[in-house]
């Protein structure tokens, strides 16, 4: 299985980049034109070709600001999803472009040569797509915030703050291996695509003690550049700011030390958290693999393995990618799909009676079974060893759902 | 002859303090926060140097400044964007006495440079060295040093000179033959660094980049002399 991702400028049809993922052909030129090709004809006709479904693969098209066109082609991934990764992909270019630069370049081989700088970012976002052709170490959901609890999050976020205001900036999280454990109000009020594009930013580089990016962000600032920056504060452990022209990096640094040094201990407990993303107050039965944490309305989540049944079991049992796709096929056609609508279409009648999604939705294989329900804006899914009886699985969820919004240590 | 024992980490006592900066055991360098540092002994003191890596785009500057860091993974070229800072931590043995260096390397592009006016000051605030990089592969990164040599010591802080040369071929012939790299190191009184193209080993990584950090670490403390017995002159 595997996805590619074409971009062309409208005008022209000149092709910019194309990026690829899984054992695939490459894709040659004659076929990227005529993807092209199809769609600026019908848009010559007034009509605009949105998507089409092959007997294994989905192609969609996008046009962004009247200049750029993304193709798509991916297996296994469904349009919703595709067309999520497309924005995010239209926002790479941005974010270290800006849309002035892409909208009115004159050059247009300097635009290929400032379009390879997202090209790792772009990479990344390929990896968060269900193409399920390995086990990777990590699982990512494009549309969203990865996220981790830890009892330590009340914390951060007050030492975080307080590192926030001495920057004078709104805009600030705490990574611990690439997860956010605790982040300002400003940084929720980011787009999602912003959010993970500032992230990705930052993992998808190889690791370093401080970085100073400049950045736009593909909604909120496309024109002005912000100064992405990060610090490592202890190994996996990174602080993520956006800030203006001052104060200087060496400052930030100096103030970094003065904030977090007296934290040491904290930061040390929420790195060890990972990868069970979970306090150790709630504790998972054997049965359970892993869960799935989303909060969808602001698009964030935490995706956990259970340790304590690691042990005894092979390696690539922990198939944590099985719930991304259980959520993406199952959760967000059922249980979302509605909520996805009503955005689209404002007119609908608030009065009457409408469907509001599945509460709950499970899923048999052979090896393992999925299970998830809804809390109001909450979506939790498990990922249960195929012995556990069908049946049981709900109760097993409502549980683990009962642990963690009643334990008032958990906060994210 | 050098302050700094060239050979001091494969000796007993350097043996000794080398596992403090492994990730537990394994020999893969472990990689410190700006809040952390090895775990020596505090009787250890511990020195700070800030060196700017210049050079043409895509001679490897930030491969450079990977491999010294130990943090090297992938050979996959990307053009760097904005300014990347690394700490490495590297322990030296200077006359009798044993210090730990931390060198910052601040590493970013011509590009960013050019698009935006805070990087080069905030590289070249302060700084201890310049680094200048140049490709055995390409003749005019080599022809580049001098200029870019020039243009850098107009800056107050009077920094050291080191000049890194990558992709080096020991055994066979490279763009630059030695009788050049002989001539620039009588005119400019500096010795080029090599580092290899080919990666070896069976040693563990630290080893194979100590000759080099070491060499650092010799030119910045030669300036510091320099710099004291100035400042006893004048006194």
């Amino acid at each position: 299985m595997s996805v590619y991702v074409m971009c062309l400028t409208s005008s022209g049809g000149i092709p910019l980049f194309s990026r690829q993922k899984g054992d695939n052909d490459t894709m040659t030129f004659s076929k990227i034109a005529s993807l092209n090709g199809v769609h600026m004809f019908l848009k010559s006709q007034d009509i605009s070709l949105l998507s089409t479904d092959l007997s294994d693969m989905t192609v969609i098209w996008k046009e962004f600001e009247q200049c750029i066109i993304l193709i798509a082609i991916a297996s296994g991934v469904t349009k919703y999803i595709l067309d999520k990764f497309l924005d995010a992909t239209f926002g790479a270019m941005v974010l270290f472009t800006g849309i002035d630069e892409i909208k009115n370049s004159k050059n247009i081989e300097r635009l290929k040569k400032d379009m390879r700088l997202c090209s790792s970012i772009i990479d990344s976002l390929m990896d968060c797509l269900d193409i399920g052709d390995k086990i990777s170490t990590k699982t990512n959901i494009v549309n969203m915030t990865e996220c981790i609890i830890s009892s330590e999050n009340i914390l951060l976020q007050t030492c975080l703050e307080g590192f926030m205001e001495y920057l004078d900036s709104i805009y600030g999280c705490v990574l611990v291996h690439g997860c956010v454990a605790a982040a300002t109000e400003g940084w929720w009020s980011l787009d999602s695509v912003e959010r993970k594009l500032l992230t990705i930013a930052i993992t998808s580089e190889s690791i370093c003690t401080t970085y100073d990016i400049p950045v736009f962000l593909p909604c909120k600032s496309p024109n002005v550049a912000f100064r992405l920056v990060a610090i490592t504060l202890i190994n996996h452990v990174q602080i993520l700011a956006l800030c203006g022209p001052n104060p200087e990096l060496t400052e930030i640094e100096r103030f970094a030390v003065q904030c977090w040094k007296s934290n040491m201990d904290v930061l040390c407990t929420v790195e060890q958290c990972y990868p069970r993303n979970l306090p150790a107050s709630v504790s998972l039965d054997n049965e359970t693999l892993g869960f799935l944490l989303v909060n969808y309305k602001v698009e964030k989540f935490v995706l956990g393995r259970n340790l304590q049944c690691e042990k005894n079991r092979v390696i690539g049992s922990h198939r944590l990618d099985i719930l991304r796709t259980f959520y993406h096929q199952a959760v967000e056609m059922f249980g979302l799909s509605v909520e996805h609508k009503e955005n689209s279409d404002e007119k609908v009648i608030t009065n009457a009676w409408k469907f509001t999604g599945a509460k709950e939705t499970y899923l048999c294989s052979e090896y393992h079974k999925c299970h998830a329900v809804k809390h109001n804006d909450y979506i939790l899914c498990v990922l249960y060893t195929s012995v556990v009886p069908t049946h049981t699985m709900r109760l097993i969820s409502q549980k683990i759902l009962k642990m963690i919004f009643s334990d008032k240590q958990i906060y994210w | 002859m050098s302050a700094i024992n060239m050979n001091w980490l494969a000796s007993a006592e350097g043996e000794s303090l080398v596992h403090h900066f492994y990730v537990n055991s394994s020999k893969k360098r472990r990689f410190y926060g700006i809040l952390e540092r090895p775990s020596l002994p505090t009787s250890i003191e511990e020195v700070t140097y800030k060196i700017f890596m210049i050079g043409r785009s895509g001679v490897g500057k930030t491969s450079v400044v990977g491999k010294l860091a130990g943090t090297l993974e992938s050979n996959n070229y990307t053009e760097t964007n904005g300014i990347r800072k690394t700490n490495v931590f590297w322990p030296v043995k200077i006359w009798d006495k044993i210090v730990l260096i931390k060198l910052q390397f601040w590493d970013t592009s011509e590009n960013s440079i050019k698009k935006y006016s805070h990087i080069l000051s905030a590289c070249k605030d302060k700084v201890d060295a310049m680094c200048s990089v140049f490709s055995f592969d390409d003749a005019s990164s080599f022809n580049d040093i001098p200029y870019l040599m020039n243009t850098m010591t107009a800056t107050k802080e009077k920094p050291a000179n080191i000049v890194i040369g990558t992709k080096f071929k020991p055994w066979s012939s490279c763009v630059i033959d030695d009788a050049q790299i002989k001539e620039f190191e009588d005119k400019w009184k500096v010795k080029v660094i090599k580092i290899d193209a080919s990666k070896s080993s069976i040693r563990s990584e630290m080893f194979d980049c100590s000759y080099q950090l070491n060499a650092i670490c010799n030119i910045l403390w030669n300036r510091d002399k320099e710099f004291i017995s100035k400042l006893m002159g004048q006194s």
